[in-house]
């Protein structure tokens, strides 16, 4: 009984991590591009999804997105360090000082208050920013090439690093997520939303539950933006606009919140259509993302990965059942 | 020291309305003290402020000596004050079987082992043991929106109570469970809790069931203590059949959320 079922979560990363690194050196370079703007989007999604499993909605994610970016940016400015494991180890790092800090003061709240509270923070850090040269202004900051321990590769060497890079942080913070949610903790972040009477009556805070949920999301975030960064090599203070954290709503809307992996569809998705709907119809592209949200809210509420789920749900319940009863039958 | 429990002139009120004055009350290590009165008469109130759940305006609770007055639910159940609702608090999304394992690893599990795998075996043994002594098991795999409010009802007394504390607040634990249920179902509480010696304090609204479990019977009324003592004295007790027992019949159970 003692045997571990095979965690598919982990497998489904570490083969996504390991197919696109294979070949990533045969895909053309706009493609890569792309995956690298999607796996940044989908790590601050997964933050959001952590969030809405305590059932609440930030719209403020994209702050540490932003200072994620300009870790980045300004590490490699100003400290000359452009090492991009140093770098994405003190965006995490700084987003989560943040976070932890804003945490203290938003856990209290719940629901719209919540949500307009992260909103009028992350808008804040936007009007910073837009105004202090530091920053940039509203032209924002370039950055330079990365290098990777030492070694720096340029011209499309470069590309591949950065691409391959981004991959494998974001599979290594999405099984860190993944491992959070799945321990006795991530799953007080689901109680948190059921009840908090009980989880209170049962001796626990359910502040620091919230607090806990909302420094993940703003690590993940943050290691999302410094990725955005590394892979356009410019950070603007767009990125502390509400409408960046609007991007990680739509994509967990649209991909729903079945697994850590599941942000990965939805952020690939959104980038490609972003790319394409803004080339085929430059001055409607919203009405596409308007329409496809629409589709999705009504015929597919739970999101994308709810087919999968839905495919995968029969022989898993079997499964189940049948371990829980054997362990039923073997007491004593 | 013998007294588990004490309420010193403990008052409680919202706005103008006074739901708790001046009660005092002493519980001892052990005892099963009935809780009887009609709607309104502060009987939820009580175990609110006795549980963390409301700050009394005035007066004192000390449990086991130390003053606990005012501090939050959680800080209490760390200390053995265990509380169910009478309308189960439970986590709406899960199975029966997780509502326990969360139970476990907040209330009974070190706090250092929150960091551990939710679904390992030991954990899931752990809680299908607590639902088997309470006949539950069967419902171990059912989301809890989906079972019947007398399953839910012990799921929420389970939860409460797994970490073997040494005071017990129930809210109506026969509330919404049939009839000819409710018998076995308090009888199997309190044989539980009498032989860990832990006290037990329970609003109830059959009369039966309170002359035939409770060592002591409080009568409240209007916020009040009215009568306090042995079930065959309390029930005797004038003011309590005018106010309460009455000749108006059982009054109807109380509809109020516990959180209210």
């Amino acid at each position: 009984m003692s045997r571990r079922r095979i965690d598919w979560t982990v497998v489904a990363l570490i083969a996504i991590a390991v197919v696109l690194t294979l070949t990533a050196s045969a895909v053309p370079n706009w493609i890569r591009y792309l995956g690298q703007q999607a796996v940044a989007t989908a790590l601050a999604s997964v933050g959001v999804m952590v969030l809405l499993r305590a059932g609440l909605l930030s719209f403020g994610q994209g702050l540490f997105y932003f200072i994620g970016g300009f870790a980045v940016a300004l590490l490699d400015r100003y400290a000359g360090m452009s090492d991009a494991f140093v770098v994405v180890l003190v965006s995490a790092a700084s987003a989560g000082v943040l976070a932890a800090i804003l945490g203290g003061f938003l856990a209290k709240y719940r629901g719209i208050f919540f949500s307009m509270l992260t909103l009028a923070v992350s808008m804040v850090m936007f009007g910073i920013a837009i105004k202090i040269r530091l920053f940039g202004g509203s032209d924002g900051l370039n950055v330079g090439l990365m290098s990777y321990v030492g070694y720096r590769p340029r011209g499309p060497d470069g590309q591949w690093f950065s691409f391959v890079f981004c991959v494998w942080t974001w599979t290594v913070f999405a099984m860190a997520t993944h491992f959070f949610l799945g321990s006795r903790f991530g799953r007080l972040i689901q109680a948190v939303a059921d009840n908090e009477v009980r989880v209170e009556f049962l001796g626990y805070s359910v502040r620091r539950v919230v607090w806990a949920a909302y420094v993940v999301a703003g690590i993940l975030a943050g290691v999302g933006g410094a990725m955005a960064a590394i892979s356009a090599r410019h950070v603007d203070a767009q990125f502390a606009y509400w409408t960046t954290a609007g991007d990680f709503i739509f994509v967990v809307l649209l991909s729903g919140q079945a697994s850590v992996v599941s942000p990965a569809v939805g952020a690939f998705a959104l980038e490609t259509l972003r790319s394409y709907a803004s080339a085929l119809f430059p001055d409607q592209w919203q009405l596409v993302f308007g329409g496809i949200m629409l589709a999705i809210v009504l015929f597919l509420p739970a999101g994308l990965d709810r087919l999968i789920v839905l495919a995968w749900r029969g022989t898993r319940n079997i499964r189940l059942r049948r371990g829980r009863l054997s362990t039923l039958e073997s007491r004593p | 020291m013998n007294e588990l429990l004490q309420c010193i002139a403990v008052q409680r009120s919202f706005g103008d309305f006074v739901a708790t004055r001046g009660v005092d009350l002493v519980v001892s290590r052990g005892e099963i003290v009935g809780i009887i009165g009609a709607n309104g008469a502060g009987k939820t109130t009580l175990l609110n402020i006795v549980s963390g759940y409301l700050k009394p305006t005035a007066g004192r609770v000390l449990f086991r000596g130390v003053d606990v007055t005012g501090l939050p639910p959680r800080a209490l159940a760390r200390r053995g004050v265990a509380r169910s609702f009478q309308v189960p608090q439970l986590f709406g999304s899960c199975t029966v079987l997780e509502n326990m394992m969360i139970a476990l690893s907040l209330l009974v599990e070190p706090r250092k082992s929150l960091g551990r795998r939710f679904s390992d075996e030991a954990l899931i043994e752990r809680a299908l043991g607590v639902l088997e002594a309470y006949g539950i098991a069967e419902q171990a795999d059912a989301v809890v929106t989906n079972i019947p409010q007398g399953v839910r009802k012990l799921l929420d007394i389970a939860m409460a109570t797994c970490a073997s504390p040494e005071l017990v607040l129930l809210d109506e634990p026969t509330s919404g469970v049939s009839a000819d249920e409710k018998n076995a179902l308090v009888s199997r509480l309190i044989d539980r809790f009498r032989r860990t010696s832990c006290a037990v304090v329970f609003i109830e609204h059959d009369t039966d069931i309170v002359r035939e479990y409770a060592s002591r019977v409080i009568a409240l009324y209007d916020g009040r203590i009215i009568a306090d003592g042995e079930a065959s004295t309390v029930f005797a007790d004038r003011d309590v059949v005018k106010f309460i027992t009455g000749a108006v019949g059982m009054p109807h159970p109380e509809h109020r959320h516990a959180a209210d």
